[in-house]
């Protein structure tokens, strides 16, 4: 015996909040009623309507008066959020109330096995780079905004080690989006490629370092952005920049 | 990366919260005003910031709280009256095949209550919980139900009277964060 279907069911099918088994009762409804059905439909296209729309608005700009205050209020409450739930955390509970459940279930074990398909992109962006750096006529482009960047793409730049020098930064294409490709020389002269896109993936939060597509990469992600460095350094060497740089707070 | 300062959370969120006071205002001004006003509680009352909560929920708190007694003031509300003609549409330009039926969907949800327009937002456009826009909004689930359902008849063209004789009760996953 299951109970009716109502309303407030329909409207909780729409937005995922229903268990499989409840779920599976709507859709038996569903299917012998057809303008339930296209009702439901209807909503959910009106919802994603909203979405689209809502979220592709321009929605005015950032007055220097409303950076001020948000970095001020960004100050005043860093101070207090030490040693509790990580931003990381933070974002990953915001994606479970965006993805469906059940990917979201799906995704969570085996986050570290599978090799992330940013790792291509940053790999394209590398490349594109080292053309532009051999290029008289291609000018780079050193100063490296990372407020900017943050606010814009929303990517969030890693605080680079003392001695560490940005040659060129450079907004990508990538299959996420807009991605960061900042070309780096080490304190001892090294070059190295930091790739970043604002997008969650299956890279592990603690870095990896392997050879892929004939280049050494390491890769891992942060508080919902993804990282890759490619550099010349062996995959260890690699490996351990990476970790430094996971370390550094993010600027 | 627990135990690490978190920097410019805040700054990063600013589209998001822009988007919600534009939503609650309807007017890209009022929403400014309503954004630099949130942020100004938000730095006062700095010290009300449990950090084991979401921030973006706080923040989402403040701006709908500082909306609410704004209101009361009737002042901002009698602005917008007189000047619904000139409103402002929510979002970007639709495609053409998209338009007519896009422009119907935002005029119907600019017209919604406030609160309704407020939870549709916050499930439909922030992809929030039912626990999570209740949290937020400070009212019980079944609140955010109702107002869900009023709010889709009117999307969907239908008169908002309730005409459903389903009895309320809470459905689905208890979440927790």
């Amino acid at each position: 015996m299951t109970d009716p279907i109502g309303e407030i069911d329909l409207t909780a099918y729409v937005d995922g909040e229903l268990d499989d088994e409840r779920s599976a009762q709507v859709e038996a409804y569903l299917a012998d009623n057809p303008a339930c059905a296209a009702q439901v439909m209807r909503d959910l296209h009106i919802k994603r309507v909203l979405r689209l729309n809502i979220r592709g608005g321009t929605g005015g700009i950032t007055t220097p008066e409303m950076m001020a205050n948000a970095r001020r209020l960004d100050r005043s409450l860093s101070g207090r959020s030490r040693g509790i739930p990580s931003l990381a955390l933070m974002a990953a509970l915001v994606v479970a109330a965006i993805v469906p459940l059940s990917v979201t279930r799906l995704g969570q074990d085996n986050a570290a096995s599978a090799k992330p398909s940013y790792l291509d992109d940053a790999v394209r962006a590398h490349r594109a780079v080292v053309v532009r750096e051999r290029m008289q006529s291609q000018p780079e482009a050193p100063r490296l905004d990372a407020e900017e960047i943050l606010r814009t793409i929303r990517i969030r730049v890693p605080r680079l080690p003392d001695g560490w020098e940005v040659k060129d930064a450079q907004i990508m294409p990538s299959a996420q989006g807009p991605a960061l490709l900042t070309s780096i020389t080490t304190r001892d002269g090294a070059d190295l490629f930091l790739f970043a896109v604002y997008a969650s993936s299956t890279a592990p939060a603690e870095p990896i370092a392997i050879q892929h597509d004939g280049v050494n990469i390491a890769y891992w992600q942060e508080a919902h952005t993804s990282y890759a460095v490619i550099g010349d350094a062996s995959v260890g060497e690699l490996d351990r920049i990476a970790d430094d740089l996971e370390d550094n707070d993010l600027v | 990366m627990s135990g690490m300062a978190r920097n410019k959370d805040v700054i990063a969120l600013l589209p998001d919260l822009r988007r919600y006071a534009q939503t609650l205002t309807r007017n890209t001004a009022d929403a400014e005003d309503l954004l630099s006003s949130a942020l100004l509680r938000a730095h006062e009352h700095r010290h009300t910031y449990q950090p084991s909560r979401s921030l973006r929920r706080w923040l989402f708190a403040i701006i709908h709280n500082l909306f609410v007694s704004q209101r009361r003031t009737r002042l901002a509300e009698q602005r917008r009256d007189g000047a619904l003609a000139d409103l402002v549409p929510s979002g970007a330009p639709a495609t053409q095949e998209m338009s007519a039926l896009l422009a119907q969907v935002m005029r119907r949800f600019d017209t919604l209550p406030d609160n309704q327009r407020a939870v549709l937002h916050l499930i439909a456009v922030e992809g929030m919980s039912y626990q999570e826009a209740a949290e937020t909004l400070a009212v019980p689930i079944g609140t955010i139900m109702s107002r869900l359902s009023r709010a889709r008849r009117v999307l969907r063209g239908e008169s908002p009277v309730d005409r459903s004789h389903a009895e309320l009760r809470v459905v689905g996953k208890v979440h927790h964060d």
